[in-house]
């Protein structure tokens, strides 16, 4: 075994092996959550009047707040990438709890706009009705808006997971420049979800005029 | 078993724990071969019961609803566990590496973790068949398998959305590989066809898979839930299951056959001593096929009352598609012209994966034709169309790439004389199956019922005949590897005079795969001028 060239040698430095990588899941995600759109745009294709009647049920206050909550959480993590370039792990630490203070305050606010759906009847179920009246269309899209916040949830949970391990770490570190990266990565997925978000809200909230 | 003085990644390590904690990208591929070889013959015996039932018109052996059972299990086995991870997680994943001259993977903790769900999205789909099985048919239509069907839906829906995401993992470990581990100077136009087809492959994998895991996601809380998304009375739509499901599976068949392409163009060159014919358009021929193989999925639904203008356009793409299919069927068949060529086993596979391939893919243009569809739809002329492709195609070149690569693997060499034989046993096997069901399905005979009138007798007979040949033909190949791990005949390092890469290494390679790096050679395919031309 004379000579081994191990990861060290690689055409491009590490460290975009994992931004490139974060890219590609991205890409995957995007159909992931395409798809669930495509259902969304067929289906209030069919019912357009029951959506916006449904939609008019959901509660604008909590999900605009919680718009709010995330896109400066997602200031936060740009903020920590800043940081730790210029290597004050130290702040950019900070930055990274704000941020998962506020994905917290995300879920939970999120928890409680779930709550009051469910004690107002409007999870889906055998006998679901709008103003006590059967609307099978409006129930699906609270299927719909079900589904798909679900599914934001799980990933912005997983996001939270991720920013935590890695503010414990980025202080321990040895090798910064593999941490700035690894943020990187971590950045590109925290905004991606983010993005599902602003993608949602205005399905989720804003379709009916209100007044 | 397999000894020696070389250190080799076979030896780096012989407990348990060494393999299946192994992120070597080389052990990891052989943890699939094991895993993709139990599918195969758990798949193989539900069709062997399917040929059993339909060698008599008479539905005797099992009910029709055990059939259903029976014909449903065969094809999400062989999809999801066997075709779609065969040739990239094991081959890919053994010599992908290799040929760009890397160490090993970008990500290959992720790659193990893929290895790992897709053993258990398998045994949750075993696990679903165990307690009652599932009656719906691979492709899971709805009405029937939201609000008929009291099988184990939900179970083996999980299985496959688990799958899924080994598939996803796969494809992203394969881009990013490619994209940044390139040994220097290996540039994109020097690489091998099958780092070409793997990429091509990865991306469908990327792309197309997440929409199947919404679309299992969507369907599980429809069935369990009746949230109406694929149901009228809810203002859902039954349709647009379809739409979803085959958005990722006709994708998927390319998931399947591009690999299997790319296979053969290493071994094509290789054992005619030529260089691939027209590299580059091969090169785009792959990209292409990926490309617009997304856009064709209308043309599984014809007969579904979707719009006329969107058949014509599903149709029209379909036909379009077929044009980078027939560059690759020509300029392999080009490759041969004055090649000096050697009838070994993985070049028998690779002939036999041009012939076939080419009736699979001729066969689907009369299926992508309206009018012939509305005749041919749900008959058995589909189930010979897509078996050529995928058996015909994806399967014989899985063999022939087990055959090409074993040396390198093992280091041992298979016999060659068996080894050649049970390739003549599988392509005629294949035939003997498959050619009568054209018949049959042009006859309108239709697909998924365990019984039949007399008047189909004869072809079935024979169809069932067809397949105790091909049940051989896949059988001797495990029974002569297996014997030559212990026995074979030590290989070289480069026992085919090969171009690629990974024939610079030992064989079987060491751990770190390299011990001076490659050499990226000026073109591709560099295969030593043929003898009549140095004559000359």
């Amino acid at each position: 075994m004379s000579f081994v060239f191990g990861p060290a040698r690689r055409t491009v430095p590490q460290p975009s092996v994992a931004a490139l990588g974060m890219w590609v899941f991205i890409a995957s995600e995007a159909l992931f959550f395409g798809a669930l759109l495509f259902a969304y745009g067929v289906t209030r294709w069919h019912s357009p009047a029951a959506f916006a009647a449904a939609s008019a049920k959901t509660d604008f206050w909590i999900g605009t707040v919680n718009t709010a909550v995330l896109l400066t959480s997602s200031a936060c993590v740009a903020m920590a990438g800043d940081r730790l370039r210029h290597g004050t792990s130290r702040a950019a630490e900070l930055w990274l709890g704000g941020a998962v203070l506020l994905g917290s305050l995300f879920l939970a606010l999120k928890a409680i706009e779930w709550r009051s759906e469910w004690t107002h009847g409007l999870f889906p179920g055998p006998s679901w009705t709008l103003d006590g009246h059967p609307r099978p269309a409006a129930e699906l899209f609270f299927a719909w808006y079900f589904v798909s916040t679900g599914l934001h949830a799980v990933h912005l949970a997983i996001g939270i997971a991720f920013a935590a391990v890695l503010a414990t770490r980025l202080s321990r570190a040895s090798e910064r420049f593999e941490h700035n990266e690894r943020l990187h990565a971590f950045g590109l997925y925290w905004h991606f979800v983010d993005v599902v978000w602003i993608v949602l809200y205005p399905l989720i909230y804003l379709v009916a005029p209100r007044t | 078993m397999i000894d020696g003085t070389e250190p080799s990644y076979l030896r780096d390590g012989l407990s348990l724990r060494s393999w299946l904690l192994s992120t070597d990208h080389k052990r990891i591929a052989i943890l699939y071969a094991l895993a993709i070889t139990a599918f195969f013959f758990i798949g193989g015996a539900a069709a062997t019961l399917i040929r059993i039932e339909l060698a008599t018109p008479a539905g005797d052996l099992v009910s029709d609803d055990a059939y259903n059972k029976l014909f449903t299990a065969h094809g999400v086995i062989m999809v999801w566990l066997f075709l779609i991870p065969s040739i990239p997680s094991v081959v890919g994943n053994f010599v992908l590496p290799l040929m760009i001259g890397a160490r090993d993977l970008a990500f290959p903790r992720l790659n193990l973790l893929s290895w790992y769900l897709y053993v258990a999205g398998g045994l949750i789909i075993l696990a679903a068949l165990a307690t009652g099985g599932v009656d719906t048919g691979w492709t899971f239509y709805t009405p029937y398998t939201t609000m008929f069907s009291n099988s184990s839906v939900v179970l083996t829906l999980v299985g496959i959305f688990v799958t899924g995401f080994s598939s996803i993992l796969t494809g992203l470990n394969f881009i990013v590989t490619i994209h940044l581990l390139r040994v220097p100077g290996l540039g994109w136009f020097r690489l091998p066809l099958f780092v070409w087809s793997t990429y091509a492959t990865s991306l469908i994998l990327v792309l197309a898979t997440p929409v199947l895991a919404i679309t299992t996601v969507l369907l599980v809380a429809e069935r369990l839930f009746q949230i109406g998304v694929f149901d009228p009375a809810h203002g859902g739509d039954p349709l647009l299951f379809q739409h979803l499901f085959w958005f990722y599976s006709h994708p998927a068949v390319y998931i399947m056959v591009l690999p299997a392409m790319g296979v053969v163009s290493e071994i094509i060159p290789c054992f005619a001593s030529r260089s691939l014919f027209g590299y580059r358009f091969m090169a785009y021929a792959v990209l292409a096929i990926a490309g617009v193989g997304f856009l064709v999925w209308g043309h599984h639904m014809f007969v579904s009352g979707q719009s006329p203008l969107a058949n014509l356009v599903f149709s029209l793409l379909s036909f379009i598609v077929a044009v980078p299919s027939a560059i690759k069927v020509f300029n392999w068949t080009a490759t041969l012209y004055k090649g000096s060529i050697r009838f070994d086993a993985p070049m028998l596979y690779a002939l036999g994966f041009v012939g076939l391939f080419t009736i699979g893919g001729l066969t689907g243009l009369f299926l992508a034709s309206l009018a012939l569809d509305v005749h041919l739809t749900d008959t058995y002329f589909v189930v010979a169309h897509f078996h050529y492709i995928m058996v015909g195609g994806a399967v014989m070149a899985f063999f022939g790439a087990l055959h090409f690569w074993w040396p390198k693997v093992t280091g041992r060499l298979y016999p060659e004389g068996l080894a050649r034989a049970a390739a003549l046993i599988v392509f005629f096997g294949f035939n003997l199956t498959f050619f009568p069901q054209f018949l049959l399905g042009y006859q309108g005979m239709p697909r998924r019922y365990h019984a039949y009138p007399p008047e189909y007798t004869v072809l079935n007979v024979l169809s069932s005949a067809g397949a105790s040949i091909l049940a051989v033909g896949y059988l001797m190949p495990l029974a002569y590897f297996a014997w030559s791990l212990w026995r074979g005949a030590r290989a070289a390092d480069n026992p085919w005079q090969a171009a690629g890469l990974e024939w610079q290494t030992a064989s079987p390679p060491p751990t770190h795969n390299f011990d001076a790096p490659p050499r990226a050679p000026e073109v591709p395919y560099d295969y030593p001028p043929r003898p009549a031309e140095q004559n000359a």
